[in-house]
């Protein structure tokens, strides 16, 4: 027996050499393949591995329950339902976390509310209005010196831009030209040193809708207990200000989101060249950059008035000795060449002025840390309801700073979010009251508060009053922007899912059967991480997809070219064939020959092709791939994937390969077998 | 001396489109052990057909082949194969060797497809034989470094190698010259005497069958003369030709 197989692997391994040609063709096509089925797995693993690592431990957890009745699918990161998902609820949270927590391969367990939430800013002019307007009633004179030359130095910029609108089209009515001239006027603001509020009024009314718009942005709120969630997810890293303290309400913004959609447009716009310099693109070569820069250019004249009148000439000092002109140049002037003639050449200085001498002098984001935000959503019930929240702090995941993912979600607290959800409950409502009374402080009147922070958007505001008239407690409650609750009470209340982190993520399945035994009969569904993050866990799942029917399409191929090949051999080998039947081989031998040849070349085409895969993987885990886009930053888990490969993936290719030889060598074995004995008493060898 | 193969009453259809050709007509044939017989005529005469039908690598269409006690048509293709290998040897006009494997292997094929005899056991037969055969110095040549003459005494010692009750040879010497020819056929006759192995050959070579102890001569499918040795075989031999 064991003999036999020595003569089979002889005879196989001596007809290979016989057919050279032939055997280095086919064992090239199926050592590619193996090679292609041993680094693609490899990599897609990494690749999972990597956006489990940037997913998972960041936000999501490995897995997530929520509500068996949900309608729609849970996709944290957003879906295609933009915030309209159906989900259900899960009406106590600390009923699930009590349950789960005890399971064994559980580290830990985090409550989520998702909500979709519009924040207005207001623009540049009523931001400087309302700060007038709030130095004049406070009495603050000296103060109100300077601020009054801010709204004079934007009421200048809005008349240049008017001049410069009216020499190209006639669109300017006089009505406009009037206001601003009487605006930038001297005689306006003497008289406003005089009975400043009249010129209030005046200025409120009639310039102030000159000004440009402030604008929306919406953030996509997680609610849950930051306590919680900061001891869980370890990669949470907040880069400014701090955690929101417990029983507190508050929200952290994600810095790459502030970054890329928030900040002010010059600076934006610039970094975005700094990025691509950094990859090798250069400002002469590259048209989007130069375009980059024209979008800076068009926006460095709201640097002026973003700055303190005092600062304006520090600057223009500056920005004039980098630029060589006269000092006494309008700044709008000397920013548009500053900022217009960047090049390769003085970007890296420039850019460093930017941050050192302007930067610190304007407000580069919409809020700061420490403002207080009014967060504006529609409820479940559809009305527009809006919560004032006080910006903690900004949040980044470590190794993931420049990716989109690292602040696509903002973290609140969980009463912000149930307020916003607007979930209207019996014991929500009696929560609420009991909070109000537990924390003690006033109600906030609600006109000022509005005034405070409000500066625009009026509709908003209208409906706002419409809903606190119906439930006045709870509107005022809503209006408080850091009252104090009692955390113990907050995770009795509702939340919409339960992120459940894993001790060991290879058990996924196993836990996840636990865990749906455990939540099931209180109504839970169980999902993994990859459900339950839409379209960005279901990527790998799409790309696993792909590759694998590519690979499958490519051992279809191979084996039909195999098979063809090894028709054609058997064809030869008749005679060959048909001396050993006559001899006295069975047809079991001659199958066994034909398969084992083919099995000889594969199990050696499969060690070549896994051995380079291997030594190329190895040698990727050293080097990194770089992310192509800042998107892939997630499944890249960082800016460069190191890839690993594991023993998993070289049985992968190993099977692959003699699979395929098993399969092309069925029909050739079968001619091969019905070979005669009677053909080798035929004569010619 | 019993009979190790009796062909009673054989006939052989080959179907040849939509016609059938009958190749053997009631053919009667009984060898005994330790024969050394020819089977001798004209080409297409039916020669070829007959020693498939012994050799069990046929059978027949109608009548009977009796091996070694055995009715060949009344077997499996399994028992028919497992019969070759252990009963019969085979000799082929064109040596049909194994073109990878040494001489040494080739005549190693069918003890390792016998199965059960240990690598010594097996180094000995095989290189006893070859000694026989006049290749000792040639154990790890391969065919192709061979002349005729001497891939046919390879094949000798392949067909011999397991002590076969019966060698069957279709044209040994068709393929070689004549000197050479005799040689091989020195060579059968001589493993025929000291071990009294049957044989069996075809032929249509005059000269080949001199050296045979039972002449029988086909034509058309038919026995027409079965004449023993002692017979005179070169007279009928002349006679034919
Ligand atoms: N496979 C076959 N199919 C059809 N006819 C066949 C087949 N084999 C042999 N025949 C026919 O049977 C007859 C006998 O052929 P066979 O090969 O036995 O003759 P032979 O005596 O061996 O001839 P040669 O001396 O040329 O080898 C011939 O007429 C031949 O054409
Ligand atoms: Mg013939």
């Amino acid at each position: 027996m064991l003999a036999n197989v020595r003569l089979l692997v002889h005879l196989g391994l001596q007809s290979l050499r016989a057919h050279k040609t032939k055997s280095l063709i086919v064992g090239g096509l199926m050592t590619f393949g193996a090679f292609l089925v041993v680094v693609s797995l490899a990599l897609l693993d990494s690749v999972e591995r990597a956006t489990r690592a940037s997913i998972v431990q960041s936000i999501s957890g490995d897995v997530q329950l929520y509500d068996a009745k949900a309608k729609d699918k849970l996709a944290l990161f957003g879906g295609f339902g933009f915030g309209t998902e159906d989900l259900g609820e899960i009406p106590s949270y600390a009923k699930i976390r009590d349950a789960v927590t005890g399971l064994d391969n559980v580290v830990g367990v985090v409550p989520y509310g998702i909500a979709n939430a519009g924040v207005s800013s207001p623009g540049d002019l009523d931001r400087a209005l309302n700060a007038l307007r709030d130095a004049v009633r406070a009495g603050d004179m000296p103060a109100a010196g300077p601020l009054a030359e801010r709204v004079r130095g934007i009421a200048a910029v809005l008349q240049a831009q008017q001049e410069k609108q009216a020499s190209v089209s006639q669109t300017v009515t006089a009505d406009v030209k009037a206001v601003l001239e009487r605006a930038t006027s001297d005689a306006l603001w003497a008289e406003f040193e005089a009975s400043p509020l009249p010129v209030l009024d005046w200025l409120d009314t009639k310039l102030a809708p000159l000004g440009e718009q402030g604008n929306t942005f919406y953030l996509r709120l997680a609610g849950t207990d930051l306590q919680a969630f900061n001891k869980t997810f370890s990669r949470i890293k907040i880069v400014e200000g701090e955690l929101v303290p417990p029983d507190t309400r508050g929200v952290l913004v994600g810095k790459s989101f502030i970054d890329r959609r928030l900040k002010m447009a010059v600076a934006m716009n610039l970094d975005t060249v700094r990025t691509e310099r950094a990859r090798g693109a250069t400002i002469a070569g590259t048209k989007t950059l130069q375009e980059t820069i024209g979008k800076a250019v068009r926006a460095s004249p709201r640097i002026v008035y973003l700055l303190a009148p005092r600062d304006v000439a520090v600057v223009a000092k500056v920005i004039a000795a980098e630029v060589g002109q006269p000092e006494s140049t309008a700044l709008t002037v000397l920013l548009r060449e500053f900022i217009g003639e960047l090049d390769d050449a003085n970007f890296d200085r420039r850019y460093g002025i930017f941050y050192e001498v302007i930067a610190p002098r304007i407000q580069l984001y919409p809020f700061r840390v420490g403002d207080t935000i009014t967060m504006t959503a529609f409820t479940k019930s559809g009305y527009l309801r809006s919560v004032n929240v006080k910006v903690w702090g900004i949040y980044t995941i470590d190794g993931l700073e420049t990716s989109d993912i690292a602040g696509a979600l903002s973290l609140c607290d969980l009463v912000t979010f149930r307020e916003l959800y607007g979930q209207r409950t019996a014991s929500l409502d009696a929560e609420l009251v009991k909070m109000k009374a537990a924390s003690g402080a006033a109600a906030v009147e609600r006109d000022t508060a509005e005034d405070a922070l409000f500066g625009g958007d009026a509709t908003v505001e209208v409906k706002t009053v419409e809903q606190a008239a119906a439930e006045p407690v709870l509107e005022k409650v809503d209006r408080q922007a850091d009252f104090r609750f009692e955390q113990g009470k907050v995770n009795e209340g509702m939340v919409l899912s339960t992120a459940v982190l894993l001790k060991d993520p290879s058990r996924l399945r196993e836990t996840i059967t636990e865990l749906r035994r455990v939540v099931e009969p209180l109504g839970l569904q169980a999902a993994t991480w990859q459900e339950a993050t839409g379209v960005v866990g279901q990527i790998t799942l799409v790309i696993r997809g792909v590759l694998l029917t590519a690979i499958f399409i490519l051992f279809l191929v191979t084996t039909v070219i195999l098979n063809n090949s090894l028709v054609m051999a058997t064809l030869e080998r008749v005679a060959e064939f048909g001396t050993l039947r006559a001899i006295g081989a069975q047809r079991g031998f001659v199958n066994a020959m034909v398969v084992f040849e083919t099995a000889v070349l594969g199990v050696l085409a499969g060690v070549v092709g896994s051995v380079a895969a291997v030594a190329c993987v190895l040698w990727l885990g050293q080097v990194g791939i770089p992310a192509p886009a800042d998107l892939l930053q997630v499944l890249f888990g960082g800016p460069r994937l190191y890839p690993t490969v594991h023993v998993d993936n070289v049985v992968a290719g190993l099977l692959a390969t003699l699979t395929v030889s098993v399969f092309a060598t069925l029909y050739p074995a079968r001619l091969a077998t019905r070979v005669q004995p009677v053909v080798a008493m035929q004569g010619k060898e | 001396m019993s009979a190790i193969i009796e062909v009673r009453g054989v006939t052989k259809d080959y179907p040849l489109g939509q016609l059938t050709v009958r190749a053997l007509h009631g053919v009667e044939l009984c060898v005994d052990r330790g024969e050394f017989t020819t089977i001798a005529g004209p080409s297409g005469s039916g020669k070829t057909t007959l020693l498939n039908l012994i050799g069990c690598v046929d059978v027949p269409t109608g009548g009977s082949v009796v091996f070694d006690g055995a009715v060949t048509s009344s077997l499996s293709d399994r028992e028919l194969t497992r019969l070759r290998l252990e009963k019969l040897g085979f000799i082929f006009q064109s040596f049909n060797l194994v073109q990878v494997l040494s001489v040494f292997q080739n005549v190693e094929l069918p003890l390792l497809l016998q199965g059960g005899i240990d690598v010594a056991e097996r180094k000995r037969r095989v290189e006893s034989i070859l000694d026989r055969v006049g290749l000792s110095r040639f154990l790890r040549h391969r065919p192709n470094e061979l002349s005729g003459g001497q891939r046919q005494r390879v094949a000798i010692a392949r067909a011999l190698v397991t002590k076969p009750r019966l060698v069957l040879a279709d044209e040994p010497t068709a393929n070689l010259d004549s000197v050479t020819g005799n040689s091989i056929l020195e060579l059968m006759k001589e493993l025929n005497q000291q071990d009294g192995t049957t044989f069996i050959f075809s032929t249509h070579d005059h000269r080949v069958m001199e050296l045979a102890s039972r002449i029988v001569r086909v034509q058309d499918g038919r026995v027409v003369e079965d004449g023993r040795g002692d017979k005179s075989p070169v007279a009928a031999a002349a006679a034919a030709y």
